[in-house]
C-alpha cells in the first residue's frame, strides 16, 4: 500500500529496482559529503598555516576523494545489487519474512502461486519510511560536518590557534591577527655586499644583529603573508625610514642597505615586533706607503730625474693609483703654486705598487722652488664621500743661492722609529711593577728579575749603539767582528770620547737644542745621551737596584724623544726673536670700557650623559627580563646600536644578554659585562678610612 | 588464650589514647619545659615557627647556619614574646655590618661601608653582581660601586647583610675662583665633564673677570650654600678679603672649600686650610705623567704643618714621610681639602691614554669628598621587597637575646613516654589487630 | 699674583714638516705684548716653537698655525695633533697667503678634516667674539684683504671644528699673519690696535 493506505500496484521488481536505485544514491551522497568535508578539512588547515601554495588544493582533492572512497566502501563494501537491497529491505520490515528476498533472488525456483503469494505479501507492505530515515541518518551527519567545516575555512585567518592576542599586548577586544609568532618568529637575512666589494653573498638564519659592509644590500625574509607587516630603520641621527615588506611566494620580504651608522631595524605586526641590530663596517681607505723618494732632500741644481715608488694595501681590492704633486714658487709673501699627477696605474687585488719617474727638468724648477709629493690610491668603492688613501708627503727643495744651510744631498738620517722609545717605556713599567713588589720578594728571586730586565736594557742599549754610531759614519756592514766587540766593551766615557773626535764637535755638553749645531750632531747627541741613560740603568738592574734605575730610563725616554723630533732637518735660517718686557707693558693699555666686556661663560656638556643613558637602559632591561624576557632583549638591543660607534665591548656585551634572553638562557653574567662596561669598575678600599677618599 | 591477647590490645590502646588526652589537657605548669631543638640551614624552617606558634611547645631552640633573615627573627622574637622560651645558636655566624652613602658625584654611584672582623673576606655587591671581595682591615673596608641595583648586599661566610640603596645626593654647584688660565680652563673643564655644573670666576683683569650666566663680570661671588655645594680657589690672588670671609661663614655653614696650590696662603683663608705652611715647590719627576702614578709627573707645593685634625688623604709617594700633596679638615659644619698640586691640567694633556678620565674623575673625588650634598628624600624601597638588614647578627642578639648552647638531644622527654605520633600510632595498630582478631575468630 | 707663580700662558708656535711655518716670525711677540697690556694673565716674554709631531705639544694648549706652502702632515703629526684636540686643546691656523685658491687653504683643510672632522664657517655670534672685547660683525677684516691681497675677497667668517660647543680648530683665511706680524713698538703708531682680536682667541681658550 502507499502512503495513504493505498496498495501500491507498481511490480515489485520495480519497487525493488526502484529501492536499490535509492540506495545507491544514499550512498554516493553520503560517501560524496564525507571526502567534501575531508577536503573541506585540509583546506581549514591550510588557511590556518597560511600557506598559498597551489599543492594544498591538489591536497584537499586527493583527501577527499581518498575519504569518498573510503566512506562509499564502508557503507557498500560490494556494491548496492538487488539481493542486497532486498536483505536492506528485509532488515527493516520484518513484516516482508524474506518474501522480498525470495523474489528477488534469481536462483531461487519460486512455483507461480507461490510468486504470486509472495507478490501479494510485498504489495502490501510499503518500506518508504525506511528508506527516508534511512537517507536522512546517512546525509545528515556528513552534511552538518560539511557545513562546519567549510564555515571554519571561511573564518580561519581569524583564528589563533594557541596564541592568544592578549598574551603578546594587545589589548583586550583587539581584533586578533594572524599566527603572529609564526611570522616574525623566524626571519633569515640575505647579505649581498657592494658589487665592488667582490664578496660572497651569505645567509645567515634567525640574525639578532646583521653585520656588513655599508652599502650592503640586505633582504630579511620570513613565512606568512605580508599584510600587516611593517618595518622601518631609525638611524641614531633621528631619521627613520619605512622599506616596504613585500609579499614574496608564500612568506614576505623586505629590502634595505646597510647604513652608514648603526641602526635599529623593527619589524613589527601590530603586535608584536623584532629589532634586528644593523651593525655597518665601513670599507677602511687603502693604506699606502711612499719608499721613494725615502726622505725630503735639497736639490743643488734643478736636474735630473727622481724615482717614485709606493705600496698600497686595501682590505678589499684596490682599484687605482697616482702620484701627486705641488710645485711653490715665490718667496716672501708672494708664491704661486702648481700641481699635477703622474704615474696613474689601474691596480687590483688587495697589494698594489706604484712606480713612476719625476723628471726635475720638467717641472720647470727655479731655486727657492719646493716640492711636494705623495702617493695616492683609490679602493673600488665608487662613492664620491669615500676618501682616497695618503702616503706622507715628501719635500724636495732647490737650494737658493748664497744660503746659510747646507746642501748636501746627503738626506736626513735614517728614522729611529718608535721602537726604541716603546722599548725603553716598556722597561721603565717592567722595572716599576718589580720595584712595587720588592719587599715581598726574596733577594735571590729580586736579582733574577731585575737582571732579566738589565739584559733587555742592553739589547736595547746596543740597538741605541748601532744607531749612534751608523750616523758617526761607520758602515755597519764593513764592521769587523773585532771592532763590534771593542765597542761593546767600551764605556760610555769612551763612546762619548769616540763620537766626538768622529763629529768634530764636543758632545760632553748636554743638549739644549742650540740652533747652530749642525743636523747631524743634533740628531746624534740626543741618542747619546740616551745611549749613557740606558748604561747607567742597566748597572742598576744588574746589581739588583731596580729603584735606582728608574731615574736614568726616564731620562733615556726623554732624550729619546729629542732625537725623535730632531730628525727631521729645518734648513732655515734662525727666525728673528722678540722679547717681550712685560713688566713695563703690563696693563699699559687703556680701551673704551665698552670694548672689553667679556661675555658669559656657558657650561660644557657632561661627558657622560650618553653613558648614564646607557645605565638606565641596562638597569631597564635588567627589570624586564624578569617579567618580558623579549621586551628586555629588545631594550638590549637598541642599547647594542647605540654603543655600536664608540663601545664596541659594551655593544657585544649587550649583544650577548640579548642573544641569552631570546634563548631562554641565564643572561646574568652578560648583564654584569656589560654593566662593568658602561660604569666602569668598582674601587675597593681594604679599611675604613676616617675620610671617604 | 585469644580473647586474652584481644583484652590485651583493648588495654593498650586505651592507654596510649588516655597519654595523649593527659598530655594535651594537663595544666600549663605541670608540663615541662623541653625545648624543641630545630636545625635550620640556610633560612628558618616555617613548619617548625608554624608548629610553635600552634601551642604545643613551650621551649624550642634554633641552630643557624648564619643568621635569620628578618622575617624569621621577627617571628622568634613574637614567640619569645608570647612566652615560649627560645634559644639559638650560630655556628658559622659573622658579625659584620653594612652602610651605603651616594657618592657625592654627579656620576653617581654608591660607596659601600662594611664592618666585619679584622682579616675577614667579605663579598660585596647588589642583587645582580656580588663579585667584589675586599679583606677588611681593622675595622672594615669600603667598596664604592659606579652603579648599583636597588638592595646592596654584602657576605661574609652564611651571613648575609642587606641594605636598600640610597637615593642619590641633591648635588648643588661647584663655583670655580682664580686668574684666567690653563689650570682654571680644564678644572672648570673636568668638573662639567664629569656632570657638575660649574660657575666661574676667572679674573682676566683688575675689575674684569669672566663669569658664568646671569652674574654680573664685577659682581662679588656669593657662596651660598642653598646653591653651591663645593667652591674651588685655584690661587691665593683670586681672593680678597670680603670674599675670604664670606667663604668662611660658607665653609661654618656646611659648604665645601676646596684650596688649590697657594691658594691656602691667601690671608683671608689661611685659618681653614688643613696645612698651616706650604713647603718648597717640588718639581714634578720627568716621564712620570704617562706611568702609573701620574701626579708624581706635577709640580707640588707640599702641604706642611697639619693643623691637629687635618686628615691626609695623599702624599707625593706612597710613604709615610712623603710630602703631603692632599689634605683635609672639617671646618664647623663643613670641609676644606687643600691641594698641593700645581698645573693638574698637564696631566690631562700630556698623560697616557686615559688621562683625561683620570683627571676628571681625580677632581671629582677632590671636590666630591667636601662638596655638601644634603640627602633630601628616602629611597623608594619596594614595600613586597627583601627587607633591609644592615647588621644581622646584631639585630639577631638584640631581638632574641645571646646566643646559647643547644641543649643535648640525648635527653628524652620527661617520664620516657613516646610522642604522641608514635602513640596514636600504637592506639591505631592495636585496635585494627583487636579487631581483626575477633573478625577472624567469628565473633562479630 | 699669589706665593707662587705658575700656570704661566706660554705662545707656541706649530712647527711642521711640509712647509714654511715661521713665516710669521713677529706674531708671537705681538700677541704677547698685547696680551700683557690688556689683561693681567701671566704670560711668558716669549714665545716658544714647537714641533708638531712632537709630544712637547701638549705642553702649549693653544698653539697657531699659520704658512704659505702646502701643509701635508705626516703620520707622526697627524697622531699628535688629533690627541692635542681631543684633550682638549686648541689649534689656530692662519692662511698667509689669504687665497682659498691657494694651496696653504686647500691642503691644510684637507688635513684638518681628517684631523678634528668638517671645518664649517663659524657664526659671527659666538662666544670668541665676545671673549674679552667685542666684535659685533664678526671677525674683524684685515688691510691686506681689505687691499685686494690674494683671493680678493673679504672673508666674512671664519671656518672651526669644534669639539661640543667648543672651537678646537679655528681657521683664518683673513692672513692675520700678515696683519700681527710687525715689531710691538709700532703699536703706538695705530689708532686702533689690530691684535685686540689675537687677545679674544688667546683668553677664549684660557677661559672656555
Amino acid at each position: 500500500m502507499n502512503r495513504h493506505g493505498m496498495r501500491d500496484e507498481r511490480s515489485t521488481r520495480a519497487r525493488l529496482h526502484a529501492t536499490q536505485a535509492w540506495l545507491h544514491a544514499i550512498a554516493r551522497t553520503h560517501a560524496a559529503l564525507c571526502g567534501a568535508t575531508a577536503g573541506a578539512g585540509v583546506l581549514v588547515a591550510r588557511a590556518i598555516v597560511g600557506s598559498a601554495s597551489p599543492w594544498w588544493w591538489l591536497a584537499a582533492g586527493i583527501v577527499g576523494v581518498g575519504a569518498a572512497a573510503l566512506a562509499l566502501w564502508r557503507a557498500a563494501p560490494g556494491g548496492v545489487t538487488a539481493e542486497r537491497a532486498a536483505l536492506w529491505v528485509e532488515a527493516r520490515v520484518p513484516a516482508l519474512r524474506y518474501a522480498l528476498v525470495t523474489l528477488a533472488s534469481d536462483d531461487a525456483r519460486v512455483p507461480a502461486a507461490a510468486e504470486r503469494t509472495l507478490d501479494a505479501a510485498v504489495r502490501s507492505v510499503r518500506w518508504d519510511d525506511a528508506l527516508r530515515r534511512s537517507a536522512v541518518r546517512a546525509v545528515t551527519p556528513p552534511a552538518l560536518a560539511f557545513g562546519a567545516v567549510a564555515l571554519l575555512a571561511a573564518f580561519a585567518p581569524q583564528l589563533s590557534f594557541g596564541v592568544l592576542s592578549a598574551g603578546h599586548g594587545a589589548p583586550l577586544g583587539a581584533r586578533p591577527t594572524r599566527a603572529v609568532l609564526d611570522r616574525l618568529a623566524r626571519v633569515r637575512a640575505t647579505v649581498t655586499p657592494p658589487a665592488y666589494a667582490g664578496l660572497d653573498t651569505r645567509r645567515m638564519e634567525d640574525p639578532s644583529a646583521i653585520d656588513a659592509l655599508v652599502g650592503s644590500t640586505i633582504v630579511v625574509d620570513g613565512i606568512g603573508g605580508a599584510e600587516g607587516l611593517t618595518s622601518s630603520i631609525a638611524t641614531d641621527s633621528g631619521a627613520v625610514v619605512s622599506p616596504r615588506v613585500a609579499a614574496h611566494g608564500d612568506g614576505w620580504r623586505v629590502a634595505l642597505t646597510m647604513p652608514a651608522r648603526p641602526a635599529a631595524l623593527r619589524l613589527s605586526d601590530g603586535t608584536r615586533t623584532r629589532i634586528v641590530v644593523l651593525a655597518p663596517r665601513p670599507d677602511a681607505s687603502p693604506r699606502v706607503a711612499l719608499s721613494l723618494p725615502s726622505r725630503d732632500t735639497v736639490l743643488r741644481t734643478p736636474t735630473g730625474a727622481l724615482p717614485l715608488a709606493a705600496s698600497a694595501d686595501d682590505d678589499l681590492g684596490l682599484a687605482s693609483g697616482q702620484f701627486e704633486w705641488i710645485v711653490s714658487s715665490g718667496e716672501g709673501e708672494s708664491f704661486k703654486f702648481r700641481n699635477g699627477v703622474l704615474g696613474r696605474t689601474a691596480l687590483s687585488g688587495a697589494h698594489g705598487a706604484l712606480r713612476a719617474t719625476l723628471s726635475i727638468e720638467g717641472l720647470g724648477l727655479r731655486p727657492g722652488d719646493l716640492v711636494h709629493l705623495r702617493a695616492v690610491a683609490r679602493d673600488r668603492d665608487p662613492s664620491a664621500s669615500h676618501a682616497p688613501g695618503t702616503s706622507e708627503t715628501r719635500t724636495i727643495r732647490v737650494a737658493r743661492a748664497g744660503e746659510y744651510d747646507s746642501v748636501a744631498v746627503d738626506a736626513a738620517p735614517p728614522a729611529l722609529g718608535d721602537t726604541s722609545q716603546l722599548g725603553q717605556r716598556m722597561l721603565l713599567m717592567l722595572t716599576e711593577a718589580l720595584v712595587q713588589r720588592q719587599r715581598a720578594l726574596p733577594r735571590a728571586a729580586l736579582l733574577a728579575e731585575s737582571q732579566k730586565i738589565a739584559q733587555d736594557q742592553g739589547r736595547l742599549r746596543r740597538r741605541v749603539g748601532d744607531l749612534v754610531f751608523a750616523r758617526l759614519g761607520e758602515n755597519k756592514g764593513e764592521e769587523t767582528q773585532a771592532e763590534a766587540e771593542k765597542r761593546a766593551g767600551m764605556t760610555p766615557e769612551e763612546l762619548l770620547a769616540a763620537a766626538s773626535a768622529a763629529t768634530g764637535a764636543d758632545l760632553s755638553q748636554p743638549l739644549e737644542g742650540r740652533e747652530e749645531e749642525t743636523p747631524i750632531v743634533a740628531v746624534n747627541r740626543p741618542m747619546l745621551e740616551a745611549y749613557n741613560h740606558m748604561w747607567d740603568a742597566g748597572r742598576a738592574l744588574e746589581i739588583g737596584e731596580p729603584a735606582k734605575a728608574i731615574p736614568p730610563m726616564r731620562k733615556a725616554i726623554i732624550a729619546l724623544q729629542k732625537a725623535r723630533a730632531a730628525e727631521r732637518i729645518y734648513l732655515r735660517g734662525k727666525a728673528p726673536t722678540a722679547v717681550i718686557d712685560i713688566a713695563k707693558v703690563r696693563l699699559a693699555a687703556r680701551p673704551a670700557a665698552d670694548t672689553m666686556h667679556p661675555a658669559p661663560r656657558t657650561s660644557r656638556a657632561p661627558l657622560d650623559a650618553k653613558a648614564r643613558a646607557r645605565l638606565a637602559s641596562l638597569a631597564r632591561a635588567a627589570e624586564l627580563a624578569v617579567r618580558d624576557a623579549a621586551a628586555a632583549a629588545d631594550t638590549l638591543a637598541l642599547l647594542r646600536v647605540d654603543a655600536l660607534a664608540d663601545s664596541p665591548a659594551l655593544a657585544a656585551a649587550s649583544g650577548e644578554a640579548a642573544d641569552a634572553l631570546r634563548a631562554g638562557r641565564d643572561a646574568t653574567a652578560a648583564f654584569v659585562r656589560a654593566r662593568r662596561i658602561a660604569a666602569g669598575a668598582s674601587a675597593r678600599v681594604d679599611s675604613l678610612e676616617g675620610w671617604a677618599w | 588464650m585469644r580473647q586474652a591477647s584481644e583484652w590485651v590490645l583493648r588495654a593498650v590502646a586505651i592507654a596510649a589514647i588516655a597519654v595523649i588526652l593527659w598530655r594535651w589537657f594537663r595544666p600549663p605548669a605541670e608540663r615541662a619545659a623541653v625545648p624543641e631543638i630545630v636545625t635550620v640551614r640556610g633560612e628558618a624552617s616555617t613548619s617548625a615557627l608554624r608548629r610553635w606558634t600552634g601551642g604545643a611547645t613551650r621551649a624550642g631552640h634554633v641552630s643557624f647556619d648564619g643568621t635569620p633573615d628578618v622575617r624569621t627573627r621577627a617571628w622568634l622574637r613574637a614567640l619569645a614574646r608570647a612566652g615560649v622560651r627560645i634559644g639559638w645558636s650560630a655556628s658559622d655566624a659573622v658579625p659584620i655590618a653594612i652602610a651605603a652613602a651616594p657618592v657625592v658625584d654627579p656620576a653617581g654611584g654608591v660607596r659601600i661601608e662594611v664592618a666585619a672582623p679584622n682579616s675577614a673576606r667579605v663579598v660585596v655587591g647588589d642583587a645582580l653582581d656580588m663579585s667584589d671581595t675586599v679583606r677588611a682591615m681593622g675595622a672594615g673596608a669600603a667598596v664604592t660601586l659606579p652603579s648599583s641595583a636597588d638592595t646592596l648586599l654584602a657576605r661574609s661566610g652564611p651571613t648575609v647583610a642587606r641594605i636598600v640603596s640610597p637615593a642619590p645626593a641633591t648635588l648643588g654647584d661647584v663655583l670655580v675662583l682664580g686668574h684666567a688660565g690653563w689650570e682654571a680652563k680644564f678644572v672648570a673643564a673636568a668638573l662639567e665633564e664629569r656632570g657638575w655644573h660649574v660657575q666661574v670666576r676667572l679674573v682676566v683683569a683688575p675689575g674684569i673677570a669672566v663669569t658664568a650666566a646671569g652674574v654680573a663680570p664685577d659682581a662679588r661671588p656669593v657662596a651660598d650654600t642653598s646653591r653651591l655645594a663645593a667652591v674651588v680657589v685655584l690661587d691665593s690672588g683670586a681672593v680678597d678679603a670680603a670674599t675670604g670671609a664670606a667663604l668662611a661663614r660658607y665653609v661654618h655653614s656646611g659648604g665645601g672649600l676646596v684650596l688649590v696650590g697657594d691658594a691656602g696662603a691667601a690671608p683671608a683663608l689661611r685659618a681653614l686650610a688643613p696645612g698651616a705652611k706650604a713647603g718648597a715647590p717640588i718639581p714634578g719627576v720627568l716621564g712620570a705623567l704617562d706611568g702609573r702614578a701620574p701626579r708624581r709627573g706635577l709640580a707640588l707645593l707640599p702641604i706642611e704643618d697639619q693643623r691637629p685634625d687635618a686628615v691626609v688623604l695623599e702624599r707625593e709617594e706612597v710613604s709615610p714621610n712623603a710630602p703631603v700633596a692632599v689634605s683635609a679638615r672639617r671646618v664647623g659644619s663643613g670641609r676644606v681639602a687643600q691641594v698641593g698640586y700645581l698645573e693638574t691640567w698637564r696631566w690631562r694633556m700630556a698623560g697616557s691614554d686615559e688621562a683625561p678620565a683620570a683627571h676628571r674623575a681625580w677632581w671629582a673625588r677632590v671636590v666630591g669628598g667636601v662638596a655638601r650634598a644634603p640627602v633630601s628624600r628616602i629611597a623608594s624601597a619596594d614595600p613586597l621587597g627583601t627587607p633591609s638588614d644592615p647588621a644581622p647578627l646584631a639585630a639577631t642578639i638584640d631581638a632574641l637575646g645571646p646566643p646559647s648552647a643547644a641543649p643535648n638531644r640525648s635527653r628524652a622527654p620527661s617520664g620516657r613516654l613516646p610522642s604522641d605520633g608514635l602513640l596514636a600510632t600504637i592506639a591505631g595498630a592495636a585496635v585494627l589487630a583487636e579487631v581483626a582478631s575477633r573478625r577472624l575468630r567469628g565473633a562479630g | 699674583m699669589g706665593v707662587v707663580k705658575n700656570d704661566v700662558f706660554v705662545f707656541a708656535t706649530a712647527q711642521y714638516e711640509s712647509g714654511d711655518w715661521d713665516s710669521a716670525p713677529l706674531v708671537p711677540s705681538n700677541l704677547i705684548d698685547s696680551l700683557a697690556r690688556y689683561t693681567s694673565i701671566p704670560v711668558a716674554p716669549q714665545g716658544v716653537n714647537v714641533p708638531l709631531a712632537s709630544e712637547a705639544l701638549l705642553r702649549y694648549p693653544l698653539v697657531y698655525l699659520t704658512g704659505h706652502l702646502p701643509v701635508r702632515f705626516s703620520d707622526a703629526e697627524r697622531t699628535m695633533l688629533g690627541r692635542f684636540l681631543d684633550r682638549g686643546g686648541m689649534l689656530f691656523v692662519d692662511d698667509h697667503n689669504h687665497d682659498v685658491d691657494g694651496a696653504f687653504h686647500k691642503t691644510a683643510t684637507e688635513e684638518l678634516s681628517r684631523v678634528a672632522g668638517t671645518l664649517a664657517e663659524l657664526p659671527n655670534d659666538d662666544a670668541l667674539y665676545h671673549a674679552y672685547f667685542r666684535f659685533n660683525d664678526g671677525p674683524p677684516t684685515t688691510s691686506h684683504e681689505l687691499n685686494g691681497w690674494g683671493d680678493n675677497l673679504v672673508h666674512k667668517h671664519l671656518l672651526a671644528a669644534k669639539r661640543g660647543d667648543r672651537i678646537a680648530v679655528l681657521f683664518s683665511n683673513k692672513d692675520y699673519s700678515s696683519e700681527w706680524n710687525y715689531h710691538a713698538a709700532n703699536k703706538r703708531f695705530q689708532s686702533v690696535d689690530n691684535t685686540r682680536f689675537g687677545v679674544n682667541v688667546i683668553v677664549y681658550a684660557l677661559t672656555r
